[in-house]
């Protein structure tokens, strides 16, 4: 009789202070409290709404158009007129900043979500079942990423000339390799799990357990890829534009922003440097969220 | 290790015959005809576009086609007049017994045109890498040595920077200050164009730092991280804390226990690094003009020119795939616990 009172408080005891928390309420609890996760998560935002909302205001209220060029305000200085200058054919840059970072964001976000997707399917697949297709899919992956993905790209907007809806999906066809290698390594193990033997002996089918009893448990890794990709992409699709094989004039995009940057050189120096900025903020964000998520996504990995 | 060196060898066979394919499945499936391409004229008669696709082998099934571009065509008659006799012997060797095909723009053999070019691409790419090495293992050693303090904190900055800067607006920054402003450095090319002479390497060196210094960057990012990590893996050993538990002092096992065993995993990163130079190269030769294959890739890329691109994906690859190669013998060389399995 003692001995069960005794459990019981102590029961009462242990519960009573620990406030029971989900686990993705303690990730954003973790994620909240870390300050440099949360100022990129809050400047990606700034960002993003600014290149959705932007192009319509200057459209729609401002009644500009970005691509209309005038030899008369060549060059023209950083001021109140034309807050960044004006580039070689006098257009403004600040509008054009805009304007490119939503092709660019866009373009991120877009091939990012492509191929996240495309790597987490075949990913299940190949780490699911195993066997013949993990064998095929492990060479094929082998193969992609054996070869300097730059020339894949180039190669491939040469066959097609890139459209930006193009470039998503050519982004997207060549970059989901790494995501896939992940989420296979993980099926992998979980497959194994006792809760996924509990749930087939109870009939569940293949695909049921690939949904409901796999896939909550890759989303982390998801996540943190999509963000990381997410920069890789930035980077990617800034340096095909500038090359002049990405994006296309007149489209701009923070890339091609610096195809001709050689004339600038001498009467410019500020056309080159704010495109830059802007892709290596971008980037930057986008990498140290894709860190602090890690962080609050696996408890293991918290500091 | 012969039998190791000849597994690894083996294994590279199903992912060379995968680059191949799939730098033929890109081409293929190009819109448009190939023949109008190839030859932009479009002045000619049905009748002689009709010879010109059977004497290119474009009137094949793609499986043949892929066949002729892999082990060639010279062992069969080409039926050139359409009358179903053979008439010609094939020209092409295949891309097995070094035959990458017509360049179209050039009218030479893309081979050729890749190998003249390799030796100004290896330049920068060498050199970056033994930059990337001679800073990144240093900076690495240190941050770990000085775990959480401030050359730690610089080099996560550094290692960051370095990843999420774009290496072309780098590029344009460092012209734009050692060659516009102050006037130091050349601003492009690989040695003076008004010389005549080919010039010595050393004529070349004021040429190679601005962009060696841009594709350095990433690679010291890379293996200062690596080195990092790494030396924070072994502190945590057990014979680290063994020696230390023997009174060994304090230099000793860092340099003799820690280092040792910390640097070998950093040969692993030699393939890899190399790949993504040779990536970063063709962009980083387009900004400065350097003569080497990435300007050539561009170049070809812009010009349609598909069989020279083709032969940039098949010879990436698999230098790709022979960086790989080496490093893992380097590593299994310098690791006497790694078992030849």
């Amino acid at each position: 009789m003692a001995e069960t009172a005794l459990s019981s408080t102590n029961v009462t005891r242990l519960s009573a202070p620990l406030k029971q928390r989900y686990f993705w309420q303690d990730a954003v609890h973790y994620i909240v409290r870390d300050r440099l996760t949360m100022l990129s998560l809050i400047g990606l935002v700034i960002l993003t709404v600014g290149c959705i909302v932007g192009p319509i205001i200057i459209e729609n209220v401002l009644h500009i158009d970005i691509n209309r060029t005038s030899i008369a305000d060549r060059y023209e200085f950083p001021g109140s007129e034309h807050l960044l200058g004006t580039d070689n054919l006098g257009r403004d840059q600040f509008y054009r900043l805009i304007y490119g970072g939503q092709i660019s964001l866009g373009i991120a976000y877009f091939a990012s979500t492509l191929s996240i997707l495309i790597g987490v399917a075949l990913g299940m697949l190949a780490g699911f079942y195993g066997g013949w297709v993990d064998d095929f899919l492990i060479w094929f992956i082998n193969t992609l990423e054996s070869i300097p993905s730059i020339f894949l790209l180039l190669i491939a907007s040469t066959i097609w000339s890139p459209s930006p809806t193009v470039l998503i999906v050519i982004l997207a066809v060549f970059g989901w390799a790494s995501t896939c290698r992940l989420i296979r390594g993980e099926v992998l193990s979980l497959r194994e799990r006792d809760y996924v033997l509990a749930a087939r002996a109870l009939g569940a089918p293949n695909l049921r357990l690939m949904i409901h009893h796999i896939l909550p448990n890759v989303v982390s890794t998801l996540i943190v890829s999509l963000t990381i990709s997410a920069g890789t992409l930035i980077l990617i699709e800034s340096g095909l534009s500038f090359l002049g094989l990405g994006v296309q004039a007149p489209i701009p995009s923070w890339g091609n922003m610096l195809t001709d940057s050689r004339t600038y050189f001498a009467k410019g120096t500020y056309l080159v440097i704010w495109p830059g900025i802007c892709i290596a903020t971008t980037v930057l964000f986008f990498y140290v969220l894709g860190d602090g998520l890690r962080d609050a996504l696996d408890p293991r990995t918290r500091k | 290790m012969t039998k190791y060196i000849l597994r690894r060898l083996l294994q590279m066979v199903p992912t060379i015959f995968g680059i191949t394919t799939i730098s033929f499945l890109l081409v293929i499936s190009a819109p448009g005809d190939p023949v109008t391409m190839v030859t932009f004229a479009p002045n000619n008669s049905p009748e002689s576009i009709a010879a010109l696709k059977r004497q290119l082998g474009l009137d094949q099934p793609p499986l043949v086609q892929y066949l002729y571009w892999l082990v060639g065509n010279d062992y069969t008659r080409i039926d050139v007049n359409g009358d179903g006799e053979g008439d010609v012997a094939g020209a092409r060797k295949g891309i097995l017994r070094g035959d990458l095909g017509q360049s179209i723009q050039y009218k030479r053999p893309v081979l050729d045109l890749i190998v003249e070019r390799i030796p100004a691409t290896l330049q920068l790419t060498v050199a970056a890498l033994l930059v990337g090495y001679a800073v990144g293992v240093p900076l690495g050693l240190f941050s770990a040595i000085n775990h959480r303090g401030i050359v730690d904190q610089f080099t996560r900055v550094v290692s960051v920077l370095g990843i999420a800067l774009p290496s072309f607006w780098l590029a344009l920054i460092l012209i734009i200050i050692f060659s516009v402003t102050l006037g130091w450095l050349p601003m492009t090319g690989m040695r003076d164009v008004t010389r005549t002479d080919s010039g010595s390497f050393i004529d070349t060196i004021p040429y190679m730092i601005m962009p060696v210094t841009v594709l350095a960057v990433g690679t010291v990012a890379a293996i200062s991280r690596f080195v990092r990590a790494s030396v924070l893996e072994v502190l945590q050993q057990d014979y680290v804390r063994t020696a230390r538990s023997k009174g060994i002092s304090n230099n000793r096992v860092w340099w003799w226990h820690v280092s040792r065993n910390a640097l070998i995993p950093v040969a692993t990163l030699l393939g890899p690094a190399l790949g993504s130079l040779l990536g970063g190269a063709v962009i980083i030769e387009q900004v400065f003009s350097w003569p080497g294959l990435g300007r050539l890739s561009v170049n070809a890329a812009f010009q349609r020119d598909y069989p020279l691109v083709m032969g940039f994906v098949v010879v990436g690859g698999v230098l790709y795939v022979l960086g790989v190669l080496l490093s893992d013998l380097l590593y299994a060389w310098l690791d006497p616990r790694i078992q030849f399995r």
